[in-house]
């Protein structure tokens, strides 16, 4: 006898999302340069052609944003406050590993490259390039001082 | 406490009895010297709980085995089981998981119980307690089939499959138990065992989801069995019950 039967759900949580966070490039006038910190930011996101909405004029210092799994790149609008929005791209490489017959195929990714406008978002910095966990922190996002 | 910690707990406990045994009967025969083994017959078995927990337990599961072990001295007996299952399981997401393998385990037995009386004679036993290691082992064709991928956010879908054929398993096997001899040879027992996924010649080895003889190969397996067989002793070791 073995206590090995599939009940045929799932227990874990099979989203595998990119940590972004948000920060801020002000300037010092102790210092007399610019520094950046991280900052909490009123936010609205969708993906790039998709009409849902991520974030609603949320109060973030970080988003999980999903990035594709069939396909190589990611796009995203992000709108700080009310300020002109900009678009992200992420090029990323999938990697599909089955988990259990329960739980199916999870898909991990490998940052490759970023893309941005420059309205409000000043540059874009891959911090860890391995999408699989999201207490991991992947993407940094610079926004300039207003 | 979740199933995996709750088997490492037993794992170790079962360790350290074993452990104990041998240390207690390495002692034993140091002090009264090395002996010669004897041989003193042989037995054969069927497992009854597999096939009977496979159809109501692990639903989908088809499983047969038998053993074969040897009387060596009362306190050693090397084992030969062999069996054969077949797995087809489908989840809730639609995956569906079909096998069909042989398998078999190399192993011995180690009698607990006192093979000698106070004064040294030998002790035969037609009932004993043992602890027990094997080495499984199962070539498995198999096919993984209708795996979904969904990214529910862009609307992504796919399934998957993989497949496979001759794909090699191992594991290894503490097991602890009761052997009872009823009238005229006939044995009953009770064993339940711990398993540990050793290895397998797959690299992605998670798609080999169930290995027959083991169980799913994503964690720890621990499994009871219920055998019916029968034993045959040397005509020497006969005499010995009679004294």
């Amino acid at each position: 006898m073995g206590c090995t039967a599939s009940d045929g759900e799932c227990r874990k949580d099979n989203v595998v999302v990119m940590s972004v966070s948000l920060y801020k490039t002000v300037f010092n006038t102790e210092k007399d340069a610019f520094v950046s910190s991280p900052t909490t930011e009123r936010m609205t996101v969708r993906g790039l052609d998709n009409d849902s909405i991520l974030y609603h004029e949320q109060m973030v210092s970080t988003l999980n944003l999903p990035l594709r799994a069939l396909h190589n790149s990611s796009s995203f609008i992000l709108q700080r406050g009310f300020l002109a929005s900009d678009t992200i791209v992420i090029f990323h490489d999938n990697v599909n590993k089955f988990i259990s017959l329960e739980c199916g195929c999870f898909v991990y990714h490998t940052l490759k490259s970023t893309t941005t406008t420059t309205h409000q978002i000043d540059s874009l910095v891959i911090e860890n390039s391995y999408v699989q966990n999201v207490a991991e922190k992947h993407l940094r996002i610079y926004y300039r001082a207003n | 406490m979740d199933i995996p910690k709750r088997h490492i707990i037993v794992f170790v406990l079962l360790c350290s009895v074993a452990s104990v045994a041998l240390a207690q009967k390495a002692a034993d025969s140091e002090a009264k010297k090395r002996e010669k083994l004897t041989y003193n017959g042989w037995s054969a078995h069927v497992d009854l709980a597999s096939p009977i927990m496979g159809l109501i337990a692990d639903k989908g599961v088809l499983t047969g085995e038998g053993g074969f072990d040897l009387n060596l001295s009362n306190r050693f007996f090397p084992i030969l089981e062999l069996g054969y299952a077949s797995v087809n399981s489908q989840a809730i997401n639609g995956s569906n998981y079909a096998a069909t393998a042989p398998f078999m385990r190399l192993g011995m037995n180690f009698n607990l119980l006192k093979t000698k009386d106070k004064e040294g004679k030998p002790k035969p036993h037609r009932n004993y307690a043992y602890i027990g290691l094997r080495y499984g082992m199962s070539v498995v064709n198999y096919e993984l089939a209708n795996v979904p991928i969904t990214r529910d956010y862009w609307n992504e879908s796919q399934l998957l499959s993989w497949s496979g054929k001759n794909a090699y398993a191992g594991w290894s096997e503490l097991t602890a138990g009761v052997r009872v001899d009823m009238a005229k040879g006939f044995t009953m027992g009770w064993s339940v065992r711990l398993k540990l996924f050793l290895h397998s010649s797959l690299d992605e080895k998670q798609t080999l989801w169930y290995v027959p003889g083991y169980g799913n190969s994503a964690g720890n397996s621990f499994t009871l069995n219920y055998i019916l067989g029968y034993t045959y002793y040397t005509k020497k070791e006969r005499a010995k019950f009679k004294n």
